[in-house]
């Protein structure tokens, strides 16, 4: 169906592992996401299992790279209780544009994490088990500190 | 979400034309990956013949759409390719937010519309040869 891409931006290679794992159907399920065939990029993805409110969504996975350093995991903790002022946080922050427009959504700028500004990119993707009703989320995102100066891309 | 020069959000929406009509396919708030991400599509996807990106920008709750890519299998041809494929950005006019709106519709005349047109030329042609008989055949 189509040649194999590897391509350079992290949140790109996410939403081609989405994509193939979409085939002809609107949306994969949870479990066509492969941590294996997504390599080292697992480490700055995320999974979500959604609940209503959507504040109730429950983190799945968390890669390493998300993760507060002083943190305590966030595997199975609420979608509120995500560290404000995190990368994690401002990717999470659109869960309800990915529900509500049904696409993935790219989101990227500055931010701060962990007390440092950082450039971020990041993106969500829609998951459902029937086909129809998105119920979990999946998502990367990566960063890097920015530099006083710096007005550039984010990476 | 990004805001342009007059501070109003604009978004970015990935657009593929999948058995004729065109398909919300994903949204982004900067242009450069959204134009990146639609030419990967097509590249990986030969099946989708056709995608587009759409600035939408959100002023006073009324959006505003422009295309500002757009790609085809009719641009690849090497005739045509020499089109401009990122273009600026068209004059925007006033639409619903969303996939498959009327600003999205392709431009071009589809096929039947031809044989349509071809069709109706013959039936013409072969009306007033049969007019022309039938007036020779009163003048005898």
């Amino acid at each position: 169906m189509h040649a194999p891409i590897r391509e350079k931006r992290l949140t790109m290679r996410a939403l081609g592992h989405w994509r193939d794992a979409q085939g002809e159907r609107l949306f994969p399920r949870l479990a066509d996401i492969d941590p294996v065939r997504l390599g080292d990029d697992w480490h700055n993805c995320l999974l979500l299992r959604l609940a209503t409110p959507v504040e109730r969504s429950r983190f799945l996975h968390v890669g390493r790279q998300l993760c507060v350093a002083a943190g305590a995991p966030l595997e199975g903790r609420c979608l509120e209780e995500c560290p404000p002022q995190t990368v994690l946080a401002q990717a999470a922050s659109y869960v309800a544009a990915v529900i509500d427009r049904r696409v993935p959504v790219s989101i990227g700028g500055t931010t701060l994490h962990e007390g440092v500004q950082v450039l971020y990119r990041s993106i969500l993707t829609p998951l459902s088990e029937d086909g129809t009703t998105i119920d979990a989320i999946f998502g990367a995102a990566n960063y890097r500190v920015a530099p006083a100066s710096d007005e550039g891309v984010p990476p | 979400m990004i805001r342009d020069q007059l501070g109003r959000a604009v978004t970015f929406e990935l657009r593929k034309y999948v058995g004729g009509r065109w398909l919300l396919d994903s949204v982004f708030d900067d242009k450069a990956y959204a134009i990146e991400e639609a030419k990967v599509l097509k590249e990986r996807f030969k099946s989708v013949p056709a995608v587009c990106v759409v600035a939408v920008t959100e002023e006073h709750g009324e959006f505003r759409e422009s295309t500002v890519f757009r790609q085809s299998i009719v641009d690849e041809e090497p005739a045509i390719r020499k089109t401009v494929q990122t273009r600026p950005e068209t004059a925007a006019t006033p639409a619903n937010h969303g996939a498959g709106t009327a600003a999205s519709k392709p431009q071009r005349r589809s096929a039947w519309a031809c044989y349509l047109q071809i069709a109706f030329g013959l039936i013409v042609v072969f009306a007033v040869g049969i007019l022309g008989f039938a007036a020779l055949g009163l003048l005898r």
